[in-house]
């Protein structure tokens, strides 16, 4: 019955989304393994972080806070969860596989001397041991991992698990106060810039609508810049669309425009020819419409519809805007 | 005829000034020229005096634009005719003879066509300077120093054929018994001459006549090397030392010589001097610039500035090398920018068009070399295509092992499996992955197994031969791919290879042989024609259409077929051919040559539009084209033009498959 | 000023990979391999830094694989990089990111370069773990998914932009030695002069087993590991796609609740 220790993640005046679904995971892994789900919060002052933490279905929360920890530095925040972990002696440490998670989770790994699984969807229990599964190959293929040392170590997919939920009860929160000096920590925050100046860069974008030749007239635009802004994503366009001189150049995709990798790319009325397919077909999820059954990119896609764009597209948006 | 022996002396001194001056000149433009590297041109002898015949006595190319053509037959002639009057006049200068001697009738007949050769070219030269400040043909337009230069150029000759008419009608009136009698323009202005009162001062206008013509003569040996008449002493050896290598070869570069540290041309030192000679040869007609895709779409690149441009560089380059003076501008990138080097789809238009056999195109692929080799610089889409040969032998960098996916099922057999066969067909990149042209290799495939032609492909073994990343300047990688084809050919001992891409069918053709691959290649437009004829294939009926045929640069004008591909159309029934303005050695570009199909075309119109538009005028609903790159680009060039409906891209394979029965 | 990339040679991520089921591994049969590309991106980053100073410092190549790999590190030499270090033993077979850092640790301790640069991760095993562990073990601090690097002007110190969640960055000053994971889009990975092809080939590059760093075959490979691959396999949503059947209205219906409950995009 070993603790499962998690390490929550905040910045910019909240917690992180994958907090809430690191929790999940913890609750799902403790469903397998009983355990009781520690999670820390580490900050200059965590308070109220702490106490929205401990509405979440976890059994105790540790804020750790010093005036060292206000910027998330690798050398700060290793430090105090090797004090915590030596202090509590998880049988599991887990962390979201977040920009910062894959920052830190490796540093600490190594200062216990064991091996970390990074970016797992999914574990299960077998022949008494944890499988951990994660993707591989580009995302192309998943393996399965077993990890050889103690304690097991696993940063958790971003999206892999829902968000746990409040419930009645509330946590204990305790405090953790660390031995952290200004002399260990040597990294300097200077500041945080928008990489957003402005100027298009649907590489950056985690979901595209692709626009195609198939839009037929650049008068059916507007509800193509509809739809993804309801879906909270950007336009991107195929060559001829460009050239069209219906949007910009930034927007291109294919072989001599950009490649994207976006969570979500909407093909609308894209054939699928080779030279736009090269520039998007490693995105996570595609979906494409179109008229033409036969159009190549539903070989390439994961998901299709075979239907009037300027029909299909109003309906999306509407659907969409329902889950919002 | 001027005893003045003072005159005599006053004349050779003039005389060997303007020889100085000229020669002078000459001898430092040469040099210039030579700091270019050594290039081999003396071989091939009766070859290259029937080029001369042709081109220069025969004005072959010259007539392919007929009245300008006509203008420039009657002033080079009269250049040659009337310079040996020339001759005669700088004789009398020095020693005051004549070419009485050559026998009377010998020396009238001379005089007659003397006479009648200064008319005809002063009537060309007007016709010629009417051409420029009237009609203004496009090409024609440059800019002012260029049109004044040509202008005083046309006023200069005009002026000696007037001195010399006004030269010969006081002779005739001053001395009507010796003068030659066969002169009848001469007699014409010796007419007006009287006629205008002038029969007293009758030595005066001879002398002052033969003044002004000889002054001019000598004026204009001292312009020559100044202005881009130097055409008349540079133009023949241009033509008589041009390439002989087939134009649809590049050069190689030895890469193999461990003494060799740089490659393609960064400067005017690194181009051969035969390439620096050209820019002396350049007589700014133009007709390079007529039928380049580049300058028809408003591109930087115009073949014509390009050599204008070389030829400013390389006098400024040599004149800074003479005085020791820091180089200002470099060629490559600078004299001559990279859009310009990088626009060209190196179809030979203009080396086609060139009266003076300038290759352009040569010198531009020796450009990006520099650029590629010595510097890894490309254009970023390119530099991806580049990667991609590298490491997946195709330029769309898709699996290798997807190579032979498109022939499941049609009972096709690769090499591996049959090479006891009569052919290779060798696919090629853009049949083997583009969806478009996979429709064109089945359709191939359809023909060969009907006629019963033995073949096998390589399928996955099969990788791109290199032909262009040579033309994008990357030689070294050009040269891996050819070597490993040439492994794969002689491990299974092939040939004969069958093609169905112009630009494969080059060079296997022209450029693999310089790498030890001695293959029979054959177009599949060749075969496809001789199994009409052969009655192997039998075509059906089909719906009466009208099809115009887009010739492909590398199958037309850089191997010479064009009539193949027509005979083929020609015999299905139902088609009705027509022709584009534009087609056969003027054929227009599509655009993606060169290793321009890689590349985004930022600059200037569509070349594929334009070309596009022109077969669409033509009122044929079909553009049936042998490439499939051109198949790409109409594809795209109609899409791009809402003329799907109206016109569609079809390879002649696809015709005949479709035709047969 | 040494400055250290660590390059990985991965099989092309375009390839349709066929599984050895029983052995867990992708069949290596008609596979193209190449430099992992955010590697790419670190030795272009080394590249500028070592000609920025134009003192002669150096760009240091170690690359863990099979025979095979060594082509990649000739890419390597002919962008720029000045001597290189293979460790190609089979019995590095297999080595997972625990091994993997330790044996680049002992790498170092002979080379003791000021700076190290890895890309983010390996595009096959997409771990994003072995600049981070060699960091701790060789006590140097480290930062991840670099867009900007800047080597100050006292050759001491790095500014450096992180990226985040978002499209933010954090700008950031670390202290030399440091080891850096170079994130795509950084810079343009130059395309390797003919000159520089040519010379890659006599720059010299050393062959090392287990024996060269004072470890044992069986603290590397897969007897050393940490971690055991149990399983490969194409995952469920890869294989075919799926069409969406019904009219606009129900096709979209569909659809909508497909990316945001199954694939969880929107």
């Amino acid at each position: 019955m070993g603790d499962i220790l998690l390490f929550a993640e905040q910045r910019f005046g909240s917690i992180n989304e994958t907090t809430p679904e690191l929790i999940n995971a913890a609750k799902k892994y403790a469903e397998i393994k009983p355990g009781k789900i520690i999670i820390a919060i580490l900050g200059d002052s965590v308070g109220e972080f702490a106490k929205r933490l401990s509405k979440l279905p976890v059994d105790e929360v540790i804020k750790v806070e010093n005036p060292l920890l206000k910027e998330y530095t690798p050398d700060g925040y290793a430090k105090v969860a090797f004090e915590l972990i030596k202090a509590r002696n998880p049988e599991i440490i887990l962390l979201a596989h977040t920009y910062q998670g894959m920052d830190l989770s490796p540093k600490i790994a190594t200062k216990l001397n064991i091996a970390l699984a990074s970016n797992c969807s999914a574990f299960e229990l077998k022949d008494g041991k944890i499988l951990w599964t994660r993707p591989v190959y580009n995302t192309k293929l998943q393996q399965k991992i077993v990890l050889k040392s103690t304690p097991l170590m696993a940063t958790i997919e971003r999206g892999a698990f829902a968000a746990a939920t409040p419930t009645d009860k509330e946590a204990n929160i305790s405090e953790h106060k660390t031995e952290l000096q200004p002399n260990d920590i040597r990294t300097k925050v200077k500041e945080v810039v928008s990489v957003m100046k402005g100027t298009t860069d649907i590489s950056k974008e985690k979901i595209l609508v692709a626009v195609g030749r198939g839009i037929g007239k650049p008068e059916n635009l507007p509800v193509m810049k509809e739809l993804a802004k309801v879906l909270g994503g950007d336009i991107a366009a195929s060559r001829p669309v460009v050239d069209a001189g219906w949007t910009e150049r930034e927007r291109q995709v294919g072989q001599s425009g950009k490649t994207v990798t976006p969570d979500l790319y909407l093909a609308c009325g894209i054939s699928g020819a080779m030279q736009h397919v090269s520039g998007m077909k490693k995105s996570k999820c595609i979906v494409a419409i179109n008229k033409d059954p036969d159009a190549p990119i539903f070989g390439l896609a994961h998901y299709g519809i075979v239907g009037d764009l300027m029909e299909v597209v109003p309906a999306l948006i509407e659907e969409a805007k329902k889950i919002r | 005829m001027f005893p003045l022996s003072l005159n005599n002396t006053i004349f050779i001194i003039i005389f060997l000034t303007a020889v100085t001056v000229f020669t002078r000149r000459f001898i430092q433009l040469i040099g210039f020229a030579r700091l270019g590297k050594p290039s081999k041109i003396a071989d091939h002898i009766p070859w290259r005096l029937k080029t001369v015949g042709s081109e220069v006595f025969a004005h072959s190319k010259m007539f392919r634009d007929f009245k300008p053509g006509l203008l420039h037959f009657f002033i080079f002639y009269g250049f040659c005719i009337i310079s040996i009057g020339t001759l005669e006049h700088i004789v009398h200068g020095i020693f005051g003879g004549s070419f009485r001697f050559l026998g009377e009738t010998t020396y009238n007949i001379l005089y007659f066509f003397i006479d009648l050769f200064c008319v005809l070219v002063f009537f060309s030269v007007i016709w010629a300077a009417y051409r420029r400040l009237i009609v203004k043909p496009k090409r024609l337009v440059i800019n002012k120093h260029a049109t004044y230069d040509a202008l005083f150029i046309l006023f200069l000759i005009g002026l000696l054929m007037a001195a010399q008419l006004i030269f010969e009608g006081a002779w005739i009136n001053l001395d009507p018994e010796s003068a030659p009698t066969l002169m009848p323009f001469g007699k014409l202005t010796g007419a007006l001459l009287t006629s205008l009162g002038m029969q007293d001062s009758l030595e005066t206008v001879k002398e002052t006549a033969w003044w002004v013509h000889i002054l001019t003569v000598l004026f204009f040996l001292c312009y020559l090397p100044y202005s881009k008449h130097l055409h008349i002493v540079t133009a023949i050896p241009n033509i008589f030392f041009k390439r002989i290598k087939n134009r649809g070869a590049l050069y190689p570069i030895n890469l193999e010589d461990e003494k060799v540290t740089s490659y393609g041309a960064g400067s005017v030192e690194e181009l051969t001097w035969k390439d620096n000679f050209d820019a002396y040869v350049c007589t700014e007609c133009g007709r390079c610039n007529e039928f380049c895709p580049t300058a028809n779409t408003d591109k930087p690149l115009k073949p014509r500035t390009l050599i204008m441009d070389l030829r400013h560089h390389l006098v400024t380059y040599g004149e800074e090398k003479r005085k020791g003076v820091e180089h200002q501008t470099l060629l490559t990138g600078g004299a001559i920018s990279r859009d310009v080097i990088w626009d060209c789809t190196t179809c030979g238009a203009c080396v086609e068009a060139c009266p003076v056999d300038i290759e352009h195109v040569d010198k531009i692929i020796d450009m990006r070399r520099n650029l590629v080799l010595m510097k890894g610089e490309m254009e970023p889409e390119v530099q991806k295509s580049m990667n991609n040969w590298e490491s997946y032998s195709n330029p769309w960098g898709l699996p290798p092992t997807d190579r032979g996916k498109w022939m499941e099922n049609l009972g096709v057999t690769t090499m591996a499996e049959k090479k006891d066969v009569d052919y290779l067909y060798f696919v090629g990149c853009a049949a083997s992955f583009d969806e478009r042209n996979q429709k064109i290799a089945k359709a191939i495939v359809k023909i060969l197994q009907t006629a019963k032609v033995s073949f096998s492909v390589l399928g996955k073994e099969e990788k791109c031969n290199g032909e262009t990343a040579r033309r994008l300047g990357n030689e070294y990688l050009g040269q891996m791919l050819i070597k490993s084809n040439i492994e794969i050919f002689k491990k299974y001992n092939v040939k004969k290879i069958i093609t169905s891409c112009p630009h494969c069918f080059n060079t296997f053709k022209n450029e693999y042989p310089d790498f030890g691959g001695n293959y029979e290649v054959i177009h599949h437009s060749l075969l496809i024609n001789d199994l009409i004829k052969e009655k192997k294939l039998t075509l059906k009926q089909g719906a009466n259409l009208n099809v115009t045929y887009h010739d492909a640069c590398y199958l037309g004008r850089y191997n010479q077929i064009f009539e193949e591909p027509r005979e083929i159309l020609k015999s299905i029934p139902g088609l009705n051919v027509i022709e584009m303005p534009r087609n056969k050695k003027q054929g227009f570009c599509c655009g993606a040559g060169g290793g321009r199909m890689w590349a985004e075309e930022t600059r200037g119109t569509r070349i594929n539009v334009n070309r596009v538009e022109e077969a669409a005028a033509t009122g044929a609903s079909v553009v049936a084209s042998s490439c499939p790159f051109c198949m790409i680009m109409m594809e795209d060039g109609i899409k791009n033009t809402n003329k799907e409906a109206s016109l569609k891209p079809k390879d002649i394979a696809e015709l005949v498959a479709e035709s047969l029965s | 000023m040494k400055i250290v990339v660590c390059v990985k040679e991965v099989p092309d991520m375009e390839s349709r990979f066929k599984l050895d089921s029983k052995n867990h591994k992708i069949l290596e049969e008609d596979l193209v391999h190449k430099m992992n590309i955010f590697d790419e991106f670190a030795v272009e980053a080394a590249l500028q830094i070592k000609e920025g100073l134009n003192d002669g410092s150096e760009v240091i190549i170690i690359l863990m694989g099979p025979e095979r790999a060594s082509q990649t590190i000739k890419k390597c030499f002919a962008m720029g990089g000045d001597w290189g270090i293979h460790l190609n033993d089979p019995s590095f077979d297999g080595s997972d990111t625990f091994v993997t850092a330790r044996v680049l640790k002992n790498v170092m301790r002979d080379i003791k370069p000021e700076l190290i640069l890895t890309g983010v991760q390996a595009e096959d095993n997409l771990q994003s773990q072995v600049g981070q562990s060699l960091a701790e073990l060789l006590g140097y601090v480290h930062s991840t998914n670099i867009t900007k690097l800047i080597l100050n002007s006292d050759k001491k110190s790095l500014t450096i932009n992180r990226e985040l969640e978002n499209g933010k960055e954090e700008v950031l000053e670390l202290p030399l030695p440091a080891i850096l994971t170079i994130q795509s889009g950084i810079n343009n990975p130059r395309y390797p002069s003919l000159p520089g092809i040519m010379k890659a080939k006599t720059k010299k590059l050393e062959k090392w087993g287990p024996t060269n760093i004072g470890m044992k075959s069986d603290e590397v490979g897969l007897v050393g590991n940490k971690r055991d691959i149990v399983d490969l396999f194409i995952p469920e949503s890869a294989k075919v796609a799926e069409m969406i059947k019904g009219d606009p209205k129900e096709a979209a219906k569909k659809l909508i609740s497909i990316l945001h409950d199954k694939e969880k995009v929107i």
